[in-house]
């Protein structure tokens, strides 16, 4: 079976660590900066890493056996403190549940049902592997975004977070 | 070993999968829009598909033991129909050495010199995991630019792709 347990954890390792950075880089933009409207799927820095939160939080909903009909909302999420908060708890939760769960619950199926109630069984392992690549997808969205703002985005390449495990 | 054979195999038919579909949306665009400076790590659509281009030709001639000092000439002069064609060959040739390799070699060191002149080493199935994961952030900020231009940009999620392969 592809995606065993040993690689989801790695792979969530390297996400959580990614995701840190991405957030030190938006850190120092002004509340104007981090809401300014430029253009792309989802606006502005904010609209994108609240998507790329509220994904992670629906997906774990998912892995719970729960089917969430529409994206969180939430007055937290408005300022960039807020959703680093509720961004943790999620990800805490998820090693929580990837320290816990066996691998053969892992090539065993998930259903669930999409916001507009279509029901779909997925390969949970497929599942992880699919949260943790989107996360990818749009933290490069973000280094963009911030580019676009005159800013420096830290790097977020898989051989940087080795580089940073080999040094402590 | 966090990552074995069978996983990074899926892993670049998925890239190879979600490449094609990327390049068949920049492919509409015009040459103008293609090349307009949007800002962003790569100034524009071409700045950003000529560096996830040329990073996978750079890392399958360190898969081949070979340093290169900087990307091949001209690739910024490229059109997306050329691009599209040198791409391919690399993936090609990409697959022909993951269709080769056995699960031993996925633990040895590839060493090489980066563009900085820095000795560099990671093991085998640390470089094809960076590989896949780069094409999957870069494809994200083509779909950015493509949306800031006023495109569409198709979903390369990894379960489209199951979704495409059961129906």
């Amino acid at each position: 079976m592809i995606y065993p347990l040993e690689t989801l954890r790695e792979l969530y390792a390297f996400n959580r660590w990614a995701n840190v950075k991405t957030l030190e880089s938006v850190e120092p933009l002004a509340a104007e900066e981090y809401e300014r409207p430029i253009g792309g799927s989802f606006g502005s820095i904010r609209g994108t890493l609240v998507h790329l939160y509220g994904a992670d939080w629906v997906w774990l909903e998912r892995f719970q056996g729960r089917s969430p009909r529409a994206m969180p909302e939430d007055d937290a999420l408005a300022t960039l403190a807020g959703l680093a908060a509720m961004w943790r708890e999620v990800q805490d939760a998820r090693e929580t549940f990837l320290a816990t769960v066996t691998p053969e619950r892992l090539a065993g199926p998930l259903s669930y049902a999409g916001f507009d109630g279509k029901k779909f069984t997925r390969v949970l392992g497929a599942a992880l592997f699919h949260v943790a690549n989107h996360g990818t997808y749009h933290r490069g969205q973000v280094a963009t975004l911030l580019r676009q703002l005159g800013r420096t985005p830290v790097s977020t390449d898989f051989t940087r977070y080795l580089d940073a495990q080999a040094t402590g | 070993m966090p990552f074995d054979l069978p996983t990074l195999r899926a892993l670049f038919e998925y890239q190879r999968w979600a490449t094609a579909k990327i390049l068949d949306c920049v492919a509409a665009v015009s040459d103008e829009e293609f090349r307009r400076p949007l800002g962003g790590s790569f100034g524009s659509l071409s700045g950003t598909l000529v560096h996830a281009y040329g990073a996978d030709w750079v890392w399958l001639e360190r898969l081949n033991g070979r340093s290169p000092r900087s990307l091949p000439e001209g690739e910024d002069r490229a059109s997306v129909d050329t691009l599209r064609k040198r791409w391919s060959g690399v993936e090609d040739q990409r697959d022909a050495f993951l269709a080769d390799l056995s699960p031993e070699r996925l633990e040895v060191w590839i060493s090489y010199v980066n563009f900085a002149g820095e000795n560099c080493r990671y093991r085998l199935e640390e470089v094809l995991f960076h590989i896949a994961n780069h094409l999957t952030y870069h494809r994200g900020q083509i779909a950015t630019q493509l949306r800031q231009l006023g495109k569409p940009a198709v979903a390369t999620d990894y379960l489209r792709l199951l979704d495409a392969q059961r129906s």
